[in-house]
């Protein structure tokens, strides 16, 4: 075997991946939120948002253009291979094929958040704006105390009120910095998802925390049993103040948290500290551009509808705590 | 090999009896807790009385009796402590908060409104201690009932609880 042939072998599987990665990726939550129940209208809407954006919609048909001469050098490299030409010349076009679509991909991408996204916050909720280079910062997340990390790093930052309480809410995240027995260093990503963060206007002096019991192996201390048993076979609740988290916990808290999981079919952990209010939602990052316009719009609708179902958590806690003494 | 595998399952036998007693003793004593903090959320509730029936004095003029009885059953409560009294003095705290409900005056006084905040607390406060309470009585009921753990409930006397008294129940402050 030469060495343009192992060079074509490498290139090919490169491709398949890269075409592979980026179909499933438009596909992602469809595919792990099948519960997901996306309003039609919503993303006709959304759909013809995108569609009125000029640029976004030619950058869009290039990137369809590449990507479709792409598969085609796919399947000439195969010929090439079958027929034993030489490649040389196939190669080289399917290389600059895929940095261009790389670029053009970046450019959509990029375009999408700072034109689209942002049209559509403000479309939902005037108060909210939208920063795809900004994020919650470190000492924010640190707060949380939801586990030690090595590396952060947080993009496409949410910011507003929500019923009049500050909010921030980006992709998050982190890492832990391992080395291996040569001495080269292992970056192992501890978690990868969306955090929110809402300052109450009242401080409970304690701590609550919800979390899917998927997400956890062993019961910590603190542990509470809530009276909801729907409730506690799918979350475990730890507090340092049981009468308290009974008195934030009603009824009709726990069953809009239950609401939200079976409506996204998300898991999440909320984490009150003293007068602010956590969620991490283990998902994939939010407001990201699909490699069609109903992917795209589809995105936008799930993105926009946690936001919603969060929101709904946020006023039954806002109540118990607006109507009664901490 | 038929002895290890006999003694084995003895080792189990008795690993699960011994947690699932101890389960039992944890629920009869998180039981015990979660009644004494009913009790002192009741105190809490109770100790309440004198500033409501002060705030009400000068308004209510025509319930006068009503609150002569209350602060006479509030001291004896506070003497005995014991269920009759408490059930009596909360029929009378009922009232009260009820009566307060004919005093547009009363309401707006900032006095009465702290006092409202922490009618309110102290109310949500029973009822969730009430809620706590309920549910480890549910939990200890489940296990007493649930098969093979109603073998060790029968040998030691672990018999099913009733749910609590009426005396716990929240008051709806509305004023």
């Amino acid at each position: 075997m030469n060495v343009v042939t192992i060079f074509s072998i490498i290139l090919f599987g490169i491709i398949i991946f890269l075409i592979i990665r980026t179909l499933t990726k438009s596909f992602k939550f469809s595919a792990k939120n099948n519960k997901v129940q996306i309003d039609n209208n919503k993303v006709l809407e959304y759909k013809n948002l995108i569609d009125n954006n000029k640029s976004l919609k030619t950058t869009d048909k290039i990137r369809a253009f590449i990507l479709i001469l792409l598969l085609i050098c796919v399947v000439i490299i195969i010929i090439v291979f079958l027929n034993k030409i030489n490649p040389i010349f196939i190669i080289i076009l399917t290389v600059i094929l895929s940095i261009i679509y790389i670029v053009i991909n970046a450019k959509y991408t990029k375009d999408f958040k700072i034109s689209i996204v942002s049209e559509a916050l403000k479309h939902y909720d005037a108060n909210l704006s939208y920063n795809p280079s900004l994020g919650i910062p470190r000492n924010d997340y640190i707060y949380a105390d939801f586990e030690n990390f090595d590396r952060y790093t947080s993009e496409d930052l949410i910011s507003g009120n929500i019923l009049n309480c500050p909010f921030i809410m980006s992709d998050v995240k982190t890492e832990i910095v391992e080395k291996d027995n040569e001495g080269r260093t292992n970056y192992i990503t501890v978690f990868s998802g969306v955090v929110a963060k809402i300052n109450l206007n009242k401080n409970i002096n304690s701590f609550i925390y919800i979390i899917n019991n998927s997400l956890r192996l062993f019961d910590g201390k603190y542990k509470i049993n809530i009276d909801n048993e729907s409730f506690t076979q799918r979350y475990d609740t730890y507090s340092d103040n049981e009468v308290l988290t009974m008195r934030i916990l009603t009824p009709n808290v726990t069953t809009s948290i239950l609401d939200m999981e079976n409506k996204t079919g998300i898991k999440f952990e909320i984490k009150i500290s003293n007068d602010i209010i956590f969620f991490r939602f283990y998902t994939n990052d939010l407001f990201d551009a699909g490699q069609s316009t109903q992917k795209s719009a589809e995105n936008l609708v799930y993105s926009i509808e946690l936001i919603d179902d969060m929101k709904n958590i946020i006023a039954s806690i806002l109540e118990v705590l607006q109507d009664t003494e901490v | 090999m038929k002895l290890y595998i006999i003694l084995g399952i003895l080792a189990v036998i008795i690993i699960w009896f011994i947690c699932t007693l101890n389960k039992f003793i944890y629920l009869r004593r998180r039981i015990d807790r979660s009644k004494s903090l009913i009790d002192v959320y009741l105190k809490n509730r109770f100790d309440l009385i004198p500033n409501l029936v002060e705030c009400c004095k000068g308004y209510s003029n025509y319930e006068k009796n009503t609150l002569t009885e209350i602060a006479k059953l509030r001291s004896s409560y506070e003497k005995n402590n014991d269920e009759e009294s408490g059930e009596k003095l909360n029929n009378h705290y009922k009232k009260l908060v009820a009566l307060i409900e004919n005093y547009p005056e009363l309401k707006a006084g900032e006095n009465f409104l702290n006092l409202q905040k922490n009618l309110e607390k102290v109310e949500s406060e029973i009822a969730a201690s009430r809620r706590i309470y309920i549910n480890d009585i549910t939990r200890y009921n489940t296990l007493t009932k649930s098969i093979p753990a109603n073998i060790i409930a029968k040998i030691f006397n672990y018999e099913e609880l009733s749910y609590p008294i009426l005396e716990t129940e929240e008051i709806k402050i509305n004023f």
